[in-house]
């Protein structure tokens, strides 16, 4: 029993494609962005990067920068 | 009575705050490894675990659903809600909800275009996510259907509207995006609790996550499917009902 990973590959790549489209488009979003939470875009960057497909999510919905007044973007 | 143009405002914000395309990627990602990870979980045990001798079931195609039923009834729902609490509360925090609701857009018409757009989002993340799975369930497993699938399919939609209104409920009452999405993160937390007693669980407007397993192997019974059916319809109804009565007294 073992997994053949050519065999898989045609399965796998859509799987790919979509974690990857999250990544590149959070990515973009954040080269553009002017502020970013912890005022680190690096932060972010490795959260995006490492964190795969949860992290670009996590970036979306957190990566937002927080007002003085303790509003969210 | 209902604001088809605040409608499609909600719907050009999903797009515009990539909420869309969180909801997409999620529940397609997750389409796509559940039926994967159900028909390669012995090759994954034996691979992490080489010394290890134990012989396991040959998968079938019902645990394609199980882990589809598991993934979307937690993580996709959970991102899903987390996303739905901001709805109301950054309005209220940003200011931008007095512009709206002086532009003759009534309370209610706002709270209920609210939910019709959370209810489409989530939506389309369902169908895509049914299509994509079915499909590999079908290419893995070479079947797909099984007695209540549409019946469970109606369950697992009805528990995402349920989860809307709820999400709305928290976005009314908390103060913050934040505190709104802690509310919603709890309220979630409470309700799966709800699901460890077998007789609850029918009565629990969130009871479709535990029974969607029991129809798949045909072990519930046709009058707690009813049961649980009107307990989330009624539930959906009362929780907004409530965010609205609770939103039309609030000072904004």
């Amino acid at each position: 029993m073992g997994l053949d990973l050519i065999e898989l590959l045609p399965l796998l790549i859509p799987l790919l494609v979509v974690q990857l489209t999250l990544q590149i488009i959070a990515l973009i979003s954040l080269w553009k962005r002017e502020t970013v939470r912890f005022d680190n875009k690096w932060i972010w960057v490795v959260i995006i990067v490492l964190g795969t497909l949860l992290g670009s999510i996590a970036y979306f919905i957190l990566g937002g920068e927080t007002h003085e007044n303790g509003s969210e973007d | 009575m209902f604001n088809i143009s605040f409608l499609k405002k909600e719907i050009k914000e999903y797009i515009k705050t990539y909420k869309l395309l969180i909801i997409l990627c999620l529940f397609t990602f997750f389409a796509i490894l559940s039926p994967l990870t159900a028909r390669y979980m012995n090759e994954l045990i034996s691979l992490l675990a080489e010394d290890v001798q134990i012989i396991f079931p040959e998968p079938t195609f019902m645990d394609a659903w199980v882990q589809f039923y598991k993934n979307t009834t937690t993580l996709c729902l959970v991102v899903y809600l987390i996303i739905m609490t901001g709805t109301v509360a950054q309005e209220k925090n940003k200011g931008s909800i007095m512009l709206v609701l002086t532009k003759k857009v009534s309370r209610f018409n706002f709270l209920f275009s609210k939910f019709v757009g959370g209810s489409l989002l989530l939506t389309v993340g369902l169908v895509i996510s049914l299509l994509v799975s079915g499909l590999y369930t079908q290419i893995l497993f070479e079947e797909v259907f099984y007695d209540g699938l549409l019946f469970s399919i109606l369950l697992l939609w009805l528990m995402g509207l349920f989860y809307t209104a709820f999400a709305i409920f928290a976005s009314v009452i908390a103060k913050t995006p934040t505190t709104a999405a802690l509310l919603g993160f709890a309220g979630y937390a409470i309700f799966n609790l709800l699901n460890v007693s077998s007789g609850l669980q029918k009565f629990n407007p969130a009871g479709a996550s535990s029974l969607l397993n029991a129809i798949l192997y045909n072990t519930s019974t046709t009058s707690a499917n009813i049961i649980c059916l009107i307990s989330t319809i009624i539930g959906t109804v009362l929780t907004f009902t409530l965010s609205y009565i609770i939103f039309k007294k609030q000072e904004i």
